[in-house]
C-alpha cells in the first residue's frame, strides 16, 4: 500500500526532468500473444498508460486518477535496472518514458496536455512513483495515445512459440 | 451505450453458431458497402470471428490484477456488447481487431493502419466510446457511438488490409 497522497504535486526535484521513466505491460494491454507473428515485437499502445478507475485510486490513498511508474533514477540508486520491475511479473514486458517528453506531452491534434509526476515510495517498491493528468485530471484516450507514442521498449515483449 | 441501450439499433441478434465466412465482408474493396448485412444474414460473418472468439476465450481467462496494478477480469456485460456491436458493424470492417483488456475489465478493439487508427472502447455499464485518428491530417475525434455519425467509414478505411 503506498503513502497516502493528499494532493498531487508535479515533483521535479525527485523526478527531474531527465528521469527515465517505467511501465510495466502485459500482452492483453496490447492484443495478446496470438495477435502478433512468432519474432515480433509487441506494439506500445494508448492501452498501456491509463490511470486506476477513480474508485480504486482512492481505495489506494490517491487523491485522483493516475498512472503508477517506476522512476528510474531512484531505481539506480538501489543498484537495479528496468528489470527489476518484472521481478515477480516474469511474463510482462516494460517501456519507458521521459519524464520531460510527459510534462510537455501534446496530442495528436497539437492541443497540450501535461502530466505531472510524483515519487510517491512503497515498502515494496521504493523507486514507484505516480503520473497524473494537469488538465483533464484524468487520462483521455487521446493522452494515452500520446503517452505511447513518446514511449519505447525497456524491456520488450516478444511473440515466442 | 450500454447493453440495454445498444439493442435497439442492434440488427443482429448475439447467436453462439455465428462463425461462417462471408466473401463481402472479407473483400478489401475500397468502395464501402451501401448496405449493411440485414437480421436474415445474420448467420454471414467475416472470417475474422473465429480469431475474435479465439481472443475472447483468452480474455476469459484472465484473472484479477493480471496486468501487476489491480486491473479488473473481463466484464461479461462488456464482451457482449462488443461482440453485439461488431456483428452489427461487420460490413463496415475489412480485418481483425486487436482486442485488449482495461483497467475496469473493459475492452478496446483496436485497428490501425499506416494512414487511420479506430478503438472500440466497451466499459461496464457506459456508452460505447469511439476513438479515430487520421493520422496524416493529425486530426482526432474521441465521441460516445451514438454521437459517431461517420462510424462506418471511419471503420473501413482504418480496419482496412493495405
Amino acid at each position: 500500500m503506498p503513502t497516502r497522497v493528499d494532493s498531487f504535486a508535479d515533483d521535479l526535484a525527485a523526478v527531474p526532468d531527465d528521469a527515465v521513466l517505467y511501465r510495466r505491460v502485459a500482452w492483453d494491454r496490447i492484443g495478446g500473444q496470438s495477435n502478433y507473428e512468432v519474432g515480433t515485437v509487441g506494439r506500445l499502445n494508448g492501452n498501456c498508460f491509463t490511470d486506476y478507475p477513480e474508485e480504486r485510486a482512492r481505495e489506494m490513498g490517491y487523491p485522483g486518477r493516475c498512472m503508477s511508474v517506476g522512476v528510474g533514477p531512484v531505481l539506480e540508486e538501489h543498484g537495479f535496472g528496468p528489470e527489476k520491475m518484472l521481478e515477480n511479473y516474469p511474463d510482462q514486458g516494460v517501456a519507458w518514458a521521459l519524464a520531460a517528453d510527459l510534462r510537455k506531452l501534446e496530442k495528436a491534434s497539437g492541443d497540450p496536455c501535461p502530466q505531472g509526476i510524483m515519487l510517491v515510495p512503497t515498502d515494496d517498491e521504493p523507486w514507484h512513483g505516480v503520473v497524473f493528468d494537469l488538465s483533464a485530471g484524468y487520462k483521455s484516450t487521446p493522452v494515452g495515445k500520446a503517452i505511447a507514442k513518446v514511449s519505447q521498449w525497456a524491456v520488450p515483449l516478444v511473440r515466442h512459440e | 451505450m450500454t447493453s440495454a441501450a445498444f439493442a435497439p439499433r442492434s440488427r443482429l441478434g448475439f447467436r453462439n453458431n455465428w462463425i461462417h465466412a462471408n466473401a463481402t465482408a472479407m473483400s478489401s474493396r475500397e468502395v464501402l458497402p451501401a448496405n449493411s448485412v440485414n437480421s436474415s444474414s445474420a448467420t454471414l460473418l467475416p472470417s475474422w470471428f473465429s480469431a475474435f472468439s479465439n481472443r475472447m476465450d483468452e480474455l476469459n481467462r484472465v484473472s484479477d490484477g493480471w496486468d501487476s496494478y489491480g486491473a479488473r477480469t473481463l466484464n461479461r456485460d462488456a464482451a457482449v456488447v462488443l461482440l453485439r456491436a461488431l456483428e452489427q458493424l461487420s460490413f463496415a470492417i475489412q480485418s481483425q481487431p486487436a482486442v485488449s483488456l482495461n483497467d475496469e475489465g473493459g475492452l478496446v478493439a483496436e485497428w490501425q493502419t499506416p494512414f487511420y487508427s479506430l478503438d472500440l472502447i466497451v466499459n461496464p455499464a457506459s456508452e460505447i466510446c469511439i476513438y479515430y485518428q487520421d493520422v496524416a491530417a493529425n486530426r482526432e475525434w474521441e465521441m460516445p457511438i451514438s454521437r459517431a455519425d461517420m462510424l462506418d467509414k471511419w471503420l473501413w478505411r482504418a480496419s482496412s488490409r493495405v
